[in-house]
């Protein structure tokens, strides 16, 4: 009798102690479209991955590289990849031909492309662009479009200058005088140019004709039918973003876990890089992936004026600002 | 078999505007036939893409000869010294592992003109079929019939030019229709990663503006070329072995 007691007590036991255990919530998965491959520029989802910010937002994130007009079209389709990024004129150059993409965070601040000079040819304002010979990778891209900015801010044409589809070899055709000019990112080429001891001048597209930058971008069908998972991303890439704010150096070490060929030797130039990277976040703002409305429609106006968009587009349907609130 | 190659391609054609009408696929992922043919319209009344055409065709012609002459040339210098094959054969197959998009931006540097780096990119895909082909088709040649040209007092260039030759000129043909296919891979290569001019730059700028209908009108124009200049071949090979043999 007791015995049978003493079981049915433990079975009691056991029932309520299994009864308030709650199955462990599956984690949804996503996977980010990357453009190109694996950088340090990329430190803030890299952060937000190995800190857990998206694992407490109940998120099991991957990345994926690809050529940037490839992650838009793998986002448009729906094709297994929830985010990407991509930059506002592409989206908007996406949109005109029917791709249901949309941003909902701008990455940076700033829109990145400069274009640089060795120091013995003066390059300060868009006036200088005149009469030189610019090498770009071609007439695509941030690269194209940056160039297209400068010289519509100068009230200059392409006509004005003698551009050179030049492949991506920018820096070396820079260094062997083929060029006078090259394009790069603000943030990348100068300090790797000036770590190897050649001192240029730099003109950034930034200064002279403030655009839209990178964003993360998804399909409009996620904002519809899964509204809180990009509430749920946004929030925690904000926190990355934060995180390798506060400590650059430590968000170098962890970024190379992500981009294994590295080389350890690279350490000063690339936190450079990624200290670079950082004030174009912060740019203009307290408020990490702030989307800019202004900005946005500069980016239009660029588009339009070039005839790369050859119908005005309603802009705001191109961004979706209320995931990121300014402070 | 003209009429039935026709009803084949017409049968593609016309499910592929099926398959994207009825599964209402959009244009920015697969566009239809029609899609593409409204394209052309459009673009093929613009000199640009015609420029695009002439600059890729002229790229993937020169490729292809020079790849000839090179070919058939190391071909027959390693047929007649066979310590030079023993010597090569081995860097001639290495050659054929490099993966083209690796050195074509370098070749773009060192070349310094944006022409003759494409060339040269489209004359190094080319370059091994051609060799493969002047080497196999004269090693196919039967040794007593040079034993009798020997015999007979021959001289090497008579034996070139009277044997050798027109017995392995059936074989280098196949090897050259071959290159004709990888000249335009070749050219479209070079164009892609640097200039203004050729399909492969206008598939890089309609890919920049997502305008998918335009990379499929491209890839036809590749096609055409192709087809153009291996129905060219098939018509020089019939007037030079109708000669030769």
């Amino acid at each position: 009798m007791f015995r049978r007691l003493v079981s049915a007590c433990v079975a009691l036991f056991l029932l309520v102690a299994c009864a308030g255990q709650t199955a462990p919530v599956a984690r949804r998965a996503i996977i980010v479209g990357m453009p190109y491959i694996p950088n340090v520029q990329f430190a803030h989802f890299y952060l937000a991955a190995e800190k857990g910010f998206f694992a407490d937002e109940g998120l099991d994130v991957t990345f994926d590289y690809n050529f940037e007009n490839d992650v838009v079209q793998r986002i448009a389709s729906k094709n297994k990849i929830e985010f990407a990024l991509a930059s506002a004129d592409s989206i908007l150059l996406a949109r005109a031909q029917g791709l249901p993409v949309k941003a909902v965070m701008s990455t940076s601040q700033e829109f990145p492309v400069a274009f640089m000079s060795k120091s013995t040819l003066p390059l300060a304002t868009p006036a200088d662009l005149k009469g030189k010979v610019i090498g770009i990778p071609g007439r695509f891209g941030a690269s194209y479009i940056g160039l297209q900015a400068l010289l519509y801010a100068g009230g200059l044409t392409e006509a004005d200058v003698t551009i050179q589809e030049i492949g991506f070899n920018q820096v070396p055709v820079l260094l062997s005088d083929k060029v006078q000019i090259i394009s790069g990112y603000a943030n990348n080429e100068p300090i790797q140019l000036a770590a190897q001891g050649t001192a240029v001048n730099v003109l950034r597209v930034a200064d002279f004709y403030p655009m839209a930058s990178d964003q993360l971008i998804v399909n409009e069908a996620l904002i519809g039918t899964e509204k809180d998972v990009v509430t749920k991303f946004t929030r925690a890439l904000q926190k990355g973003m934060q995180a390798v704010s506060d400590d650059p150096a430590a968000a170098y070490t962890t970024s190379l876990k992500y981009i294994p060929e590295a080389k350890p030797s690279d350490q000063s130039v690339t936190t450079d890089v990624l200290k670079a990277t950082i004030t174009m976040w912060k740019a203009n703002t307290s408020t990490f992936g702030l989307v800019q409305p202004a900005q946005w429609a500069k980016t239009h106006e660029l588009l339009r004026a070039v005839s790369a968009l050859k119908e005005d587009l309603d802009v705001s349907s191109a961004y979706d600002a209320s995931f990121v609130l300014a402070k | 078999m003209t009429t039935t190659r026709l009803t084949v391609i017409g049968i593609f054609f016309i499910a592929w505007e099926v398959l994207v009408q009825s599964l209402q696929i959009p244009r920015y992922l697969l566009p239809s036939p029609s899609d593409i043919v409204v394209r052309a319209v459009i673009e093929l009344q613009s000199p640009q893409i015609w420029h695009h055409i002439a600059a890729t065709t002229s790229v993937a012609l020169l490729g292809v000869v020079m790849a000839y002459i090179l070919g058939a040339c190391l071909g027959w210098i390693v047929y007649q010294f066979p310590y030079v094959n023993a010597a090569l054969q081995w860097f001639f197959t290495a050659s054929q592992s490099i993966p083209i998009l690796a050195i074509a931006p370098l070749i773009l540097i060192w070349v310094n003109d944006v022409f003759w780096a494409r060339t040269v990119v489209a004359t190094l895909i080319t370059f091994f079929p051609v060799f493969s082909a002047t080497y196999t088709g004269l090693n196919l040649i039967q040794l007593d019939l040079r034993e009798v040209a020997v015999l007979f007092g021959a001289t090497r260039g008579q034996q070139l030019w009277f044997i050798e030759l027109p017995l392995a000129l059936p074989v280098m043909f196949s090897g050259l229709r071959t290159s004709i296919v990888l000249a335009t891979t070749g050219a479209v290569v070079g164009e892609y990663l640097g200039g203004r001019d050729g399909l492969g730059a206008l598939i890089n700028i309609a890919r920049g503006l997502f305008d998918t209908p335009l990379v499929f009108l491209a890839i036809f124009c590749l096609i055409i070329i192709t087809l153009s200049l291996t129905t060219l071949l098939t018509f020089i090979e019939r007037l030079v072995l109708r000669a030769v043999l």
